[in-house]
C-alpha cells in the first residue's frame, strides 16, 4: 500500500496528527454542507459579498460618487444597469460599493461583540459562584431589552454617524454569545484535563483563553452567521433613518431613503438596494441554518 | 365563536372589496400636505419658522397688510388710517372699528400696544424687529401709546424712513394678539407665551383673521376652523387641513390620488412630472426666499474674504439651475430677492474651478483645505449642499458634512459655533432693509456699540463677521428718503458684499405648488404678508 | 427547607428578577439621555432657549449631584411617569405617548393577527409535509419574509398598491378631512368607527391600516411560521404521535387533537413576543406610511435628538417588552406540558 499524502489522509478522514484532526473535520463540515443547496446557496451568497467588496472599484463600471446632474433619474439601461439617482450617480456601482460597508459593518460588529459575550460567558462558567451568577443574571436582563429600540436610542447618544452605529449594534448584541461559551465552560471546569493543566500551572485567564474558547467555535460560527444577517437588517434601518451611516455613503440604509424619497419618479432608487439587503441577508441566514443542521442541531434558531 | 370569527371576515372582505374610485376631498375642506415637523411654537412673537409664519398669516392680523382676494396693494388692515408727524419721527394710527378677536373681545389700541410690547420685552428672535426700529426696555413705554382705545401712536427713537416703517408692520411678528386672553394665561411674566406657543388641542384662539386653529398634533396635522364672524369676507373653504408629510414623492402621490388639494414641497422633477397628469395642475410662484451658502469667519481659512470669494467660484449654478433647481430656483446672486427695489439681476459669479483655485492659491491654499459643512435634510437645500461638495473637491477643497435638523442648526448657527453651513432666508416685510440688514449689517460694528455685546438675531454676527464700513452705509441707506438715491446706496452694498462678504448667495427660490384643477385663489407672493390661502375656492 | 419556603423562595426569586429587569431598562435609558450625551440640559431642553431657562434646568436636573443621586431622583421621576418636556412638541412626554401610542398599537395588534393568521397554518403545513416541496416552497416564503427588510416591503407595498394600482389606501391613518367625526375612546380607530357606527370611516381606515400592517405582518409571519414548524416538528417526533398513528387517527386528527395542545402555550408565547417585535418593527414602517405612532414620534425625536423623549420611549417600548417576556416565561412555567404531570 502506498503511502497517503497529507492531503489524502485529510479527505479520507484518516489524520495522523491532531491538526490534520482539524482539518479532516473541517471537511466533513464542508461535505455535509455541499449536500444541501440552500446552505450552498447561501454560501454562495456570502462568498459573492466577500468578493464584491473585495474589487469593487475594479467590477463597479462607474464611480458610485461622481455626480452628473444632466443625467439624474435615469430608469435601468445598458449603461447604467440599475439607473441613476438624483444626482446622476450610477446606481449598479453603488449598489456594488455598498458591499464594502455592509462586509465592515457585520465585520466590526463581529469582532466586537462576539468576543466581548464569549469572554463574559466562558469567566462566568469557569469562574462559577457569585460572578456566575451575576454575569447570567445582567445576560438574562439584557436579553430581555428590545435590540432595535436601544440601538437607535445609542446611535442617538452618540450621535449620527457609521462608526457610533455599529457601536450601538454591538452593544446590544453580546448576550446570545455569553450562553454558548458558558457552556463549554462549565463543561470543561469539570474535566479532568483542566486539573492537569492547572496543576501545571496554567492561570484561569490562559485556560479560559486557550481551552476554552477554542472549543465554542463550531456554536460560535452557527450563531454569528444568523446573527449577521439580523445586524444587516438593523444598520440597513439606521441608515434608512438618516442615523447610522450619511449620506452621500454608498450604503444600501442610505441609498434606501432616497428610494422613499423618489417613489414615483424613480421605482429603481430604492428598489435594488433593498433586493440587495434581502439578497445578503438571506444569504447569511440560509448558510446560518445550513451550518446549524451540520455543526450544532440542539441549537435553536 | 366561528359565528364571530366569520362576521368579522365577512365585514373586512366587503369593505376591502369596495372599489377605490379616485378619492376627493370635500368641497368646503382643503387639505394642503405639507412638512410641518420643524413647528414647534405657534406664538408670532417667538418662532421665525416660515411654517409657522405662513399659517399665522391668515389666523392672526397685522395692522397692515394685504387682502387675500385681491392682493395688489398693500392694505391698511387693523388699522384704518395713520398720520405721519413733520419730522417723520411719530406715526399716529387710527384702530378699525369693530374688529373682533375670535374669542368675541374687542379690538382696541390696547392690544395693539400689548403686542408691540411683548414682542420687543420676550427677547426671542423676531424682537430683532423692534431693536432695529431702536427700541428698548427702558425707552418703550415712552415711545408707544394707546392715547384712547382707537388710537395707538408709535414715536421712532431713531430717524428712519417711515414707509419703511410700515412696511416693516405687515411682517407675521407683529400680530395683534387679543391681550385679554393672553393676560389670563401669563405664568411667571412669560406674556402667556408658552401657552400661546403650544397651542394645546382645545385652547382658545387669540387671534382674529379669517381661520383660527382648532385641532394640532405636533408633526402630524393641522386644522384650521374658519372664522364665521370674520369682519373682511367670509372665506370658502370651513376648514383647511394642513397634513405632515414628509417626502416630496409621498406628498406628490397623494396629489395625484386626489387625497390632497395642494402639495407644498415638491421637487423640481415632482414639478415637471406633475405637468403632463390630469387633473393637477403645477403653479410657480416667485418666492422672496434666497438659498445662500455661510462661511464662518471665525474659522480658518474663513478669516480670509478671499477665501468665501473662491468659494463663490466653485458653485455649479447653471447645473443645478438646470436639474436640481429647474423651474423651482432662479440664479440670483444678491441678497435682496427680486423684484424688490435694490435687487440686482446681475449674476458675476458661475462655476470656474481655475479661478478658485487661483484665488485659494493667493490666499495661501493652493493644496485645497478641509472643513466641516451643516447641512439640513430637506430638499433642495440637501441637494445643493451635495453638489457643492463635489465640485469643491476638483479645487481640492474637502468638504465634511454634518447632517443636523434645523431645531439644531439655528441655535449652534446663532452661537457662532458653525463653520459652514447652507440656509435660506425670507426677509420679513417687503423693503431691502429687510434682508440687507441681515447680510450687510453686524450691530456690533457700528460705533458706539458695546464690545462684546451678542446679536445673535444678525446673520453677520453669526458668522464673526464685523463689517463696519459696510454697516455705517446699511444703516443711512434705511434712513435715505430718496428713493434713486436709496437704490444706489444698495446697489454699492451688493458689489462691496461680492469681494468681501462670508455669505454666498445662489439661489432666489421660486415655490412650486401642486393643486387639483378645481383649486383657485390660492395666494403665493413674495412679499411675505400675501401668503395666504383665506381666499381659496373649489370649484 | 420545606417545600412550601422552597416556593416561596423561587416565586421571592423570580419577582425579584423582574424587579431588577425593569430597574436595568431604567438604568440603561439613564445612561442614554444623561450620561452619554455631551450637554445632558441641551439634550433635554433643546437648543433654542433662553439661559436662565437653561440654568434652571440644570438646576432641576442635578447635573451638580453625585451620580447614584442623579439616578435615584431619575428611578423616582419614571415611577411617577414623569419623562419631561419634550422640547420639539412643547408637550410633557408622557402626555406625547399617551397621544401616539394608541395608532402604533392598532397596526402591531393588526400585525401579529395577520403573522400569526398566516404564520401558524403555514408552520403546520411545513411540518406536516417535511421534506417534499411544499415544505421547501413555504420555507422559501417565509425566508423572504425574515430576510426583507420591513421598511422596503412598506415601499414595495405601497407603490404597487396604492400608486399604481390604487386598490389601498396611501399614508396616513385615515383620509384627514375625517379628522373630528369619530369620537375617541378607545384609541384604536377600527374599534371606535365600528362602535360608533361610522363605517365610512371604518372602511376607509382599513384601507389605510391594510399596507403597513402587511409589511409588519409578513415578517411576523415568517417569524411565527419558523418557529410553529420547529414546535410541530418537535412534538412529531415523540413517542405518542407513534402511539396514536399506530392507533389508526388520521394525520390531521393527530395533529389538531393532540399536537397542536401541546404546542399551545409555546405558540402563544412566540405569538406573544412577536408582537413585541412589531413595536420595534413600527419605527421602521411608520416612516414610511406617515403612520403617527410611537415609531414616527420616535424617530423624529431621535433626529432632533430630543432627550427626554428618546429614553421616554425606549422605557415605554422596553417595558412592554420586558413584561411580555416576563409573562410568556411565567406562563411558559406554568402550563407547560411537561412540567404538568
Amino acid at each position: 500500500m502506498t503511502a497517503l499524502t497529507r492531503f489524502q489522509r485529510i479527505r479520507m478522514g484518516l489524520p495522523t496528527s491532531s491538526r490534520e484532526a482539524r482539518f479532516a473535520q473541517g471537511w466533513r463540515v464542508v461535505q455535509m454542507l455541499a449536500a444541501s443547496p440552500a446552505a450552498l446557496a447561501g454560501l454562495g451568497i456570502v462568498a459573492a459579498l466577500l468578493l464584491l467588496a473585495a474589487f469593487a472599484p475594479v467590477i463597479a463600471p462607474h464611480d458610485p460618487y461622481v455626480q452628473n446632474l444632466a443625467n439624474q433619474l435615469r430608469p435601468p439601461s445598458a449603461e447604467n444597469l440599475f439607473g441613476t439617482d438624483e444626482f446622476g450617480r450610477d446606481i449598479f456601482s453603488r449598489v456594488i460599493h455598498g458591499t464594502r460597508y455592509t462586509l465592515y459593518i457585520v465585520l466590526l460588529v463581529a469582532v466586537v461583540a462576539a468576543p466581548a459575550g464569549l469572554f463574559i460567558g466562558a469567566s462566568s462558567g469557569f469562574l462559577g459562584g457569585w460572578v456566575d451568577t451575576l454575569f447570567m443574571r445582567i445576560t438574562d436582563i439584557a436579553l430581555a431589552f428590545p435590540r432595535l429600540i436601544l440601538a437607535l436610542a445609542f446611535v442617538t447618544a452618540f450621535g449620527p454617524g457609521l462608526n457610533n452605529a455599529i457601536l450601538a449594534i454591538a452593544l446590544t448584541g453580546w448576550p446570545p454569545y455569553v450562553r454558548i461559551a458558558r457552556a463549554e465552560a462549565l463543561m470543561i471546569r469539570r474535566s479532568d484535563c483542566i486539573s492537569a493543566v492547572e496543576l501545571m500551572g496554567a492561570s484561569r485567564l490562559r485556560i479560559i483563553l486557550v481551552h476554552v474558547i477554542p472549543l465554542c467555535m463550531p456554536s460560535l460560527l452557527v450563531r454569528l452567521t444568523l446573527d449577521m444577517a439580523g445586524v444587516i437588517l438593523i444598520a440597513a434601518g439606521l441608515g434608512f433613518l438618516g442615523l447610522g451611516a450619511q449620506p452621500p455613503s454608498a450604503e444600501w440604509g442610505v441609498m434606501l431613503a432616497s428610494g422613499k424619497e423618489d417613489l414615483l419618479s424613480g421605482w429603481w432608487v430604492g428598489t435594488f438596494p433593498g433586493i440587495a439587503i434581502f439578497l445578503v441577508c438571506m444569504g447569511f441566514n440560509l448558510l446560518g441554518d445550513g451550518l446549524r443542521d451540520v455543526l450544532d442541531p440542539r441549537q435553536e434558531s | 365563536m366561528r359565528r364571530l370569527l366569520r362576521a368579522s371576515l365577512a365585514i373586512v372582505a366587503l369593505s376591502i372589496m369596495t372599489p377605490a374610485a379616485i378619492a376627493e376631498t370635500p368641497e368646503n375642506t382643503l387639505v394642503i400636505v405639507r412638512e410641518i415637523s420643524s413647528i414647534s411654537d405657534w406664538d408670532p412673537a417667538v418662532s421665525q419658522i416660515l411654517d409657522v409664519t405662513e399659517i399665522n398669516n391668515d389666523i392672526y392680523e397685522r395692522l397692515v397688510g394685504f387682502d387675500s382676494r385681491n392682493p395688489a396693494e398693500m392694505q391698511p388692515i387693523l388699522a384704518e388710517g395713520w398720520e405721519i408727524s413733520q419730522d417723520g419721527r411719530t406715526i399716529t394710527f387710527r384702530i378699525r372699528e369693530g374688529v373682533r378677536f375670535h374669542s368675541g373681545n374687542p379690538l382696541t389700541a390696547n392690544d395693539v400696544l400689548y403686542s408691540f410690547r411683548r414682542l420687543l420685552l420676550l427677547g426671542r428672535e423676531p424682537s430683532s424687529n423692534m431693536v432695529q426700529l431702536g427700541f428698548t426696555a427702558e425707552n418703550i413705554d415712552a415711545n408707544l401709546l394707546a392715547s384712547d382705545d382707537m388710537t395707538f401712536v408709535m414715536q421712532l427713537p431713531q430717524p428712519i424712513s417711515p414707509s419703511l416703517v410700515i412696511n416693516m408692520l405687515s411682517a407675521a411678528a407683529f400680530a395683534i394678539v387679543d391681550s385679554e386672553l393672553v393676560k389670563q394665561n401669563e405664568v411667571d411674566g412669560d406674556f402667556g407665551s408658552v401657552w400661546l406657543s403650544n397651542r394645546a388641542s382645545g385652547a382658545p384662539s387669540a387671534a382674529s383673521g379669517p381661520f383660527m386653529i382648532q385641532t394640532y398634533r405636533p408633526a402630524e396635522l393641522v386644522m384650521l376652523q374658519r372664522n364665521d364672524d370674520y369682519w373682511q369676507y367670509t372665506p370658502a373653504m370651513q376648514r383647511v387641513i394642513f397634513q405632515h408629510v414628509h417626502e416630496a414623492g409621498t406628498q406628490r402621490l397623494l396629489l395625484e390620488q386626489g387625497d390632497a388639494d395642494v402639495a407644498y414641497n415638491l421637487t423640481a422633477t415632482d414639478a415637471a412630472a406633475l405637468a403632463s397628469v390630469d387633473g393637477v395642475k403645477v403653479g410657480y410662484y416667485p418666492s422672496r426666499r434666497v438659498l445662500y451658502f455661510g462661511f464662518n469667519t471665525l474659522f480658518e481659512p474663513f478669516d480670509d474674504p478671499r477665501v468665501a470669494l473662491a468659494m463663490r467660484y466653485l458653485v455649479d449654478y447653471q447645473g443645478l439651475a438646470d436639474t436640481v433647481m429647474k423651474n423651482i430656483g432662479v440664479v440670483h446672486q444678491t441678497f435682496i430677492p427680486q423684484p424688490w427695489m435694490g435687487s440686482l439681476a446681475e449674476t458675476p459669479f458661475s462655476l470656474d474651478v481655475e479661478k478658485a483655485k487661483a484665488i485659494l492659491a493667493e490666499a495661501g491654499y493652493p493644496d485645497g483645505f478641509e472643513f466641516t459643512f451643516s447641512a439640513y435634510n430637506r430638499k433642495p437645500e440637501m441637494d445643493l449642499a451635495t453638489s457643492f461638495q463635489a465640485t469643491a473637491a476638483l479645487a481640492g477643497v474637502r468638504v465634511n458634512f454634518v447632517n443636523m435638523p434645523v431645531s439644531q442648526l439655528i441655535p449652534l448657527y446663532r452661537d457662532q459655533q458653525l463653520q459652514a453651513m447652507q440656509l435660506s432666508f425670507s426677509g420679513g416685510y417687503a423693503d431691502p432693509h429687510a434682508t440687507t440688514s441681515k447680510f450687510t449689517l453686524n450691530p456690533g460694528a457700528l460705533p458706539g456699540a458695546e464690545p462684546g455685546s451678542k446679536w445673535p438675531s444678525e446673520m453677520s454676527y453669526r458668522l464673526g463677521w464685523y463689517p463696519k464700513e459696510l454697516s455705517i452705509k446699511t444703516m443711512a441707506a434705511a434712513r435715505e428718503l430718496d428713493p434713486e438715491k436709496r437704490r444706489q446706496m444698495y446697489e454699492e452694498l451688493h458689489r462691496a458684499a461680492w469681494e468681501e462678504s462670508p455669505f454666498v448667495h445662489m439661489f432666489q427660490v421660486v415655490q412650486a405648488l401642486g393643486m387639483r384643477d378645481n383649486v383657485n385663489g390660492y395666494l403665493y407672493g413674495a412679499r411675505g404678508a400675501d401668503v395666504s390661502f383665506a381666499a381659496v375656492t373649489k370649484e | 427547607m420545606t417545600q412550601g419556603t422552597g416556593l416561596v423562595m423561587g416565586i421571592l426569586g423570580k419577582v425579584a428578577i423582574i424587579f431588577a429587569t425593569f430597574l436595568g431598562l431604567i438604568f440603561v435609558t439613564f445612561m442614554i439621555g444623561r450620561v452619554m450625551p455631551l450637554d445632558p440640559v441641551t439634550a433635554a431642553v433643546g437648543p433654542d432657549v433662553s439661559q436662565e431657562l437653561y440654568d434652571r434646568t440644570r438646576e432641576q436636573m442635578g447635573l451638580n449631584q453625585p451620580l447614584w443621586i442623579q439616578f435615584f431622583d431619575y428611578v423616582a421621576a419614571v415611577l411617577r411617569l414623569d419623562f419631561g418636556t419634550s422640547f420639539s412638541t412643547r408637550q410633557t412626554v408622557i402626555d406625547d405617548i399617551a397621544r401616539v401610542f394608541p395608532a402604533t398599537l392598532e397596526l402591531a395588534l393588526v400585525g401579529v393577527v395577520i403573522g400569526a393568521l398566516i404564520g401558524i397554518p403555514l408552520g403546520i403545513l411545513a411540518a406536516v409535509k417535511r421534506g417534499t416541496m411544499v415544505d421547501g416552497l413555504i420555507r422559501v416564503i417565509l425566508l423572504i419574509g425574515y430576510s426583507a427588510p420591513v421598511f422596503w416591503k412598506g415601499l414595495i407595498l405601497l407603490v404597487v398598491f396604492y400608486a399604481i394600482l390604487g386598490v389601498a389606501e396611501g399614508p396616513g391613518r385615515m383620509s384627514v378631512f375625517f379628522e373630528g367625526v369619530v369620537p375617541i375612546r378607545t384609541g384604536l380607530l377600527l374599534i371606535d368607527s365600528a362602535l360608533a357606527g361610522e363605517w365610512e370611516v371604518f372602511r376607509n381606515a382599513i384601507g389605510h391600516i391594510i399596507l403597513p400592517a402587511v409589511s409588519l405582518g409578513y415578517g411576523a409571519a415568517a417569524y411565527v411560521g419558523r418557529m410553529t414548524r420547529s414546535f410541530v416538528l418537535d412534538q412529531l417526533k415523540q413517542e405518542y404521535v407513534s402511539v396514536a398513528r399506530v392507533k389508526g387517527l388520521s394525520e390531521w386528527a393527530v395533529i389538531f387533537h393532540h399536537v397542536l395542545p401541546n404546542c399551545a402555550v409555546q405558540l402563544v408565547t412566540t405569538v406573544a413576543l412577536t408582537f413585541g417585535l412589531l413595536l420595534e418593527g413600527a419605527v421602521l414602517t411608520e416612516t414610511v406610511f406617515a403612520w403617527p405612532g410611537l415609531g414616527q414620534y420616535m424617530t423624529r425625536a431621535m433626529f432632533n435628538a430630543d432627550m427626554n423623549a428618546v429614553p421616554g420611549g425606549t422605557s415605554v417600548i422596553g417595558a412592554i417588552f420586558v413584561s411580555l417576556n416576563v409573562v410568556s416565561d411565567i406562563l411558559y412555567r406554568m402550563l407547560d406540558p411537561r412540567t404538568r404531570q
